[in-house]
């Protein structure tokens, strides 16, 4: 069966673009991927080249002289090539020595496809409020590291303790209730003051802000994570249009513009392990404006839930989902709207099946990053989240269990078949 | 005789395990993460191999079944020719020679019809066949999505363990249970 997405022609690319309208900048990053989609991941990843384009990157941005240091591959995340090196520099006329900056580069394709610009931008905008990787370059062209690529400064912090499990890209990270008392006020105090931050006067020109009483937010949103569904998808889930459908029906008006994560939740923010204090919010890749409760919806999914000692599930492995929710309340001083906190529960399902069945399983498929074989194992994760959205479907169709009714006639099938 | 593919998937763990990856520098934390995948992989692989062709036959037949049931909410919604090659898939899982590339081409040619159906029943006026609909997707997607967790559960992720199945359990018998994860929704 020929699948028309492995080379998509000019023709199909429009009709994608004009059926899925959604930001402009989440718009020229898709449509550069399908552009690319025939393009193999290139032997470029060596670290002579990846060295030679870094130095071209900076001379770009300073005119004093730079010298860059153990330039090495780091681990972590499944979306972005990333690497860690040490810079002599001047900055603004200080002189700094052995500064440990972080590379990222973009793979050709990955769970995630965004432009460089938008976390850039929403970088500087929140860094004198929430602690973020220092941004200092970006290359939203891949003009000097032949793709995509952003420079930020390095931060030092741990995802889990130090006796700590996890799964890949943070998923099952579990804190003792040591942890969890001093780490759960913080993970909602900057979640609350993410929401609410005054951003007159960044430069946000790569976003398309939308307006309050109105549905553009909603709108782009589930058109983004649809194309992106319809672009990737390497075969159709019934649930996944189920799921489409349920919401472009039920979506409601924003009622107030919040600055939204977009992957807001445990292994994606670093903290000190002697201090317990976080230390850097990561991942803003994601990040959009819109409505607040999709970063609550999002870091209280059964799948980023982990037990506590009594087994009892804690969302993001820091809290109960009620004093989570009451927690932020306080914090933030915005009341959550409970049915706009359901609806996005099956909007974060949704998107998050998108990147890890759609996306994730795309990129792997066509060896396009140098993830693959963590795509490929992360693609596993579907299942469950895919189970818990169809429960999440089953209360608001108020449809009742009848579990089994569908394999009875299958069997039934089977067994008379010729 | 061949060697099973049993034997050698052991032997590629027990090499990645005890040979491969405590030779990775340690320094390289994305060599190592990828040693754990790697090995995990291998052993879900081990558990899968067994029942990869009966899974893909069980997905044939019931998605013909759901396209079948499409029917049951208007006769008129499914074309003679998608009723037709739901009809003709019923008959691939039982032909021996069938090859598991050929049931999962049948299998991506249902799912399409079935989503280009659900589509053209969402834009139907009457809600109540947009209920209908959606209540035959979700109860497929129950036991769909049994079989789905069941496959991959050696993955570590799935968090609803009262309704996880051993993997036999849950491509034989059907289930007669209800899910029990209200703490989680």
């Amino acid at each position: 069966m020929i699948d028309i997405r492995n080379s998509p022609p000019a023709d199909w690319i429009a009709s994608i673009r004009a059926r899925f309208p959604t930001e402009r900048t989440v718009d020229s990053a898709l449509t550069r991927k399908l552009e690319q989609r025939t393009c193999q991941s290139e032997d470029w990843t060596r670290e002579r080249d990846i060295a030679t384009g870094l130095r071209d990157l900076i001379s770009r941005h300073t005119q004093d002289p730079f010298t860059i240091r153990g330039l090495r591959p780091l681990s972590g995340g499944a979306s972005k090539e990333q690497y860690v090196f040490e810079l002599d520099w001047t900055y603004h006329g200080e002189r700094r020595t052995g500064e440990r900056m972080v590379l990222g580069r973009d793979p050709v394709e990955s769970i995630v496809i965004t432009e460089r610009t938008r976390e850039f931008q929403l970088l500087n905008a929140v860094k004198s409020d929430v602690p973020v990787p220092p941004p200092y370059w970006e290359d939203s062209a891949g003009a000097h590291l032949g793709r995509p690529s952003i420079v930020c400064g390095f931060v030092e912090g741990v995802q889990k303790p130090p006796t700590g499990t996890s799964n890949v890209t943070g998923i099952g990270v579990q804190f003792d209730a040591e942890h969890r008392a001093a780490l759960g006020p913080q993970f909602i105090d900057y979640l609350a003051r993410i929401h609410t931050l005054d951003v007159q006067g960044a430069d946000l020109s790569s976003f398309d802000i939308p307006s309050a009483g109105t549905t553009e937010d909603i709108d782009r949103q589930i058109n983004w994570w649809a194309r992106v569904w319809e672009e990737d998808r390497l075969e159709a889930v019934p649930l996944m249009n189920l799921a489409e459908q349920w919401l472009r029906r039920n979506r409601k008006p924003l009622d107030f513009v919040s600055l939204v994560h977009g992957d807001y939740r445990t292994g994606n923010f670093l903290f000190d392990p002697v201090s317990k204090r976080i230390t850097t919010i990561l991942d803003w890749e994601l990040g959009f404006f819109g409505d607040r409760h999709f970063d609550l919806a999002w870091a209280t999914m059964p799948l980023f839930c982990t037990p506590d000692e009594s087994g009892a599930p804690l969302c993001s492995s820091l809290y109960a989902r009620d004093d989570f929710l009451r927690n932020y309340e306080r914090a933030s001083g915005i009341p959550i709207d409970e049915e706009r906190f359901e609806y996005y529960r099956i909007f974060a399902h949704w998107r998050a099946i998108t990147m890890t069945l759609g996306a994730g399983l795309r990129a792997a498929d066509g060896s396009k990053t140098h993830q693959d074989v963590v795509l490929a194992w992360f693609g596993s994760i579907s299942y469950p989240f895919l189970e818990s959205l169809r429960q999440l479907l089953e209360n608001v169709h108020c449809v009742s269990s009848v579990s089994g009714q569908f394999e009875d006639k299958l069997v039934k099938d089977w067994v008379s078949a010729p | 005789m061949q060697p099973s593919i049993d034997l050698r998937l052991r032997a590629m763990i027990k090499s990645m395990k005890e040979t491969i990856t405590p030779a990775i520098d340690p320094s390289n934390q994305t060599a190592l993460e990828q040693a754990k995948v790697v090995a995990g992989s291998l052993d879900l692989i081990r558990q899968q191999i067994d029942y990869v062709h009966w899974f893909e036959a069980i997905d044939v037949l019931a998605h013909a079944a759901l396209i079948e049931a499409f029917t049951e909410v208007d006769a008129n919604s499914v074309s003679a020719e998608i009723l037709a090659d739901a009809a003709a898939a019923k008959t691939l899982p039982v032909r021996w020679q069938c090859s598991l590339a050929a049931l999962r081409d049948v299998n991506n040619g249902l799912r399409e019809a079935i989503a280009e159906l659900t589509a053209d029943f969402a834009a139907r006026e009457d809600a109540d066949v947009r209920l209908r609909v959606a209540e035959i997707i979700i109860r497929h997607e129950e036991d769909q999505l049994r079989r789905e967790r069941a496959f991959v559960a050696a993955t570590g992720f799935d968090v609803f363990p009262d309704s996880l199945l051993p993997l036999e359990d849950a491509l034989d018998k059907p289930r007669q249970f209800s899910v029990q994860a209200e703490q989680y929704n």
